[in-house]
């Protein structure tokens, strides 16, 4: 499903002395099937941008269209339940989110609610526990006696169940440790590619930009102050910090280097096996040369 | 005899600490020490934590690191009391910590907690701050004092007359900060309290944590997964599986490596990086370095090509 942004703007607390202007002119387009990141300091409109992706905000100016429905001021909210099945929001702490009295429950109640009958929510219910990594004797338990990683797979696992087309992810690994963070990031590459989802990213992690992401996005002040690749937004690390954003350190250290060694490395360095072949060939060919 | 001991803490507590908070030499202990403590959750046939001993000398920053549900957090909650070891013994300030001592010690040991959203009361900054200073009965003139100083002294003074929930994740963990500073404290405990910040925001916090380490002398324990901000530490403790695994000064706990890595923590990114490529036969010397450091030590080997 591609989602098309058209001169949005978002005014909260519109026509009121409060009124405040979190979005305008924004323009970007993502396309179906791609993995994009959404990056901006903290007040950007990263978060305000999200939930206009599924009708949570409609705009106050402009439209959004995602596939076949165009959001705009006045689309009635009931017209919306459709673009909700196919828009998945994992939102920050999602386990917060967890309140049934069985895991199967929990993930059931969304299929549930939309119709599906009783016995494929079950059914549906047993593959996801472990597509998300879950063994299934978990299905019985209460998602209270989870871990909090447990719980945060459960609840990503709720969302998976309305089988959306489009997963939106904010902050996912926010308070897990380095080894869960790196887990829930793979889960989530993994269920992209398997599940041919579009995936949209909202992160403050620059190496998960980098690493996971086709094309990246910069927030500043309410607009979108860059669009394109990896590769292309990290290119000039002074700009991004004048908006209060860093390049990922593999990128940082190609660019010391470079500028320390008098060289040009040719690889964008985005991963950190990408900068250890960099590096390798750059002293493999100082070994030739002799 | 047994009993004998916490009361005569409690009569002496004030006059033994108050010496040592003037940095006299009166007592040789250090600030903290914890000797074989154990604890197990209720219910829980597994230890959280299990036979630890440790101390923090006075002025020390010193970081706890482990996976989450290594423990790092329980023992945070031994130190001012929300939970009582099994077995072994937490001196703080050369006293038992028991129920005689507890109060005593959560005046002068300071906790942030991870979630800046949790830990505010007052609707303003100001109020805030001053919440803490009314339940421990200083005068009024005395707490318009010390929270101007409090503020001051986490940069944050504009803002004393905002609301709290309106401030950032950063601007709300240095109002939580000032709330401690306010109460002068011997220790600061940070419980993951960066873990939810923006890079900016856990800049923002540690630079003034570092500040009131270096200027002030306040001891400082943090408890992180992060080893980026554990190499800020004088030393270090990792936790693996409620025990003791490793403790020493960053540069010595980064030599472990890939024995981090396997306990689910990530290694500084220069560390790493120097370590990959040392792999790869490229001769870097081992050890602990910046960035900046590492693309030395690149020219260094790049120029004797």
């Amino acid at each position: 499903m591609d989602i098309v942004f058209e001169k949005v703007e978002h005014v909260y607390n519109a026509r009121s002395p409060l009124a405040r202007r979190a979005l305008y002119d924004v323009n970007v387009a993502i396309r179906s099937g791609a993995y994009v990141a959404i990056v901006g300091h903290t007040g950007s409109g990263k978060s305000t941008l999200l939930q206009h992706l599924n009708g949570l905000l409609q705009p106050t100016s402009g439209a959004v269209k995602i596939g076949q429905e165009t959001i705009t001021s006045n689309k009635r909210p009931k017209q919306l339940k459709p673009l909700r099945k196919k828009v998945g929001i994992v939102f920050q702490f999602p386990e917060h989110q967890l309140f049934e009295e069985t895991v199967e429950k929990d993930i059931c109640f969304g299929p549930l609610n939309f119709g599906v009958p009783e016995e494929e929510a079950k059914r549906k219910a047993r593959e996801l526990i472990q597509l998300v990594g879950l063994s299934e004797d978990v299905l019985t338990k209460s998602p209270f006696d989870l871990s909090g990683g447990q719980m945060r797979r459960v609840a990503i696992a709720g969302v998976l169940a309305l089988e959306p087309e489009v997963l939106v992810l904010d902050e996912p690994t926010a308070g897990l440790d380095p080894r869960g963070r790196k887990e829930m990031m793979e889960m989530f590459y993994r269920l992209h590619r398997e599940k041919q989802l579009t995936t949209v990213l909202v992160t403050h992690s620059m190496e998960d930009a980098a690493r996971y992401a086709d094309e990246i996005i910069v927030m500043h002040e309410g607009t979108v102050w860059g669009h394109g690749t990896p590769e292309e937004m990290f290119r000039d690390a002074d700009k991004l910090a004048a908006i209060g954003l860093s390049v990922p350190e593999t990128v940082k250290l190609k660019q010391q280097l470079e500028k320390r060694l008098g060289v040009v490395i040719p690889s964008p360095c985005l991963t950190l096996e990408q900068t250890v072949e960099a590096i390798q060939q750059l002293f493999a060919k100082v070994s030739a040369h002799e | 005899m047994n009993w004998t001991m916490p009361f005569f803490c409690l009569l002496f507590i004030g006059r033994i600490c108050n010496a040592a908070t003037q940095g006299e030499t009166i007592m040789a202990e250090p600030i903290l020490s914890i000797e074989g403590v154990s604890f197990r959750y209720p219910n829980q046939s597994d230890y959280a934590v299990q036979n630890v001993s440790f101390i923090a000398e006075r002025g020390e920053w010193l970081a706890i690191v482990g996976h989450n549900g290594s423990g790092k957090s329980t023992i945070a909650r031994m130190l001012i009391g929300l939970l009582r070891p099994e077995r072994g013994a937490i001196r703080l300030f050369g006293c038992l910590l028991d129920d005689t001592t507890v109060w005593e010690v959560r005046r002068r040991v300071g906790m942030v907690f991870q979630n800046p959203d949790n830990q505010f009361v007052g609707a303003t900054v100001e109020d805030d701050i001053a919440f803490a200073l009314e339940n421990n009965g200083i005068p009024r003139a005395e707490m318009v004092e010390r929270i101007r100083e409090a503020i001051r002294q986490v940069h944050m003074e504009p803002f004393l007359h905002h609301e709290p929930h309106r401030l950032s994740g950063g601007q709300k963990q240095r109002v939580a900060i000032a709330g401690i500073l306010a109460l002068r404290p011997d220790m600061i405990i940070l419980d993951e309290a960066t873990s939810m910040l923006d890079p900016r925001g856990r800049e923002e916090v540690l630079e003034t944590v570092r500040r009131l380490n270096c200027q002030q002398r306040i001891t400082v324990l943090s408890i992180t997964h992060d080893l980026e901000e554990a190499a800020k530490a004088d030393r270090i403790i990792v936790m693996n599986k409620g025990e003791v695994m490793a403790e020493g000064a960053p540069e010595h706990i980064f030599r472990l490596g890939s024995k981090l890595e396997r306990i689910g923590l990530d290694l500084p990114f220069a560390v790493k990086m120097g370590s990959r490529l040392r792999e790869q036969g490229i001769p870097l010397r081992a050890g602990y370095f910046t960035t900046e450091e590492l693309v030395e030590e690149l020219w260094t080997l790049y120029s004797k090509k």
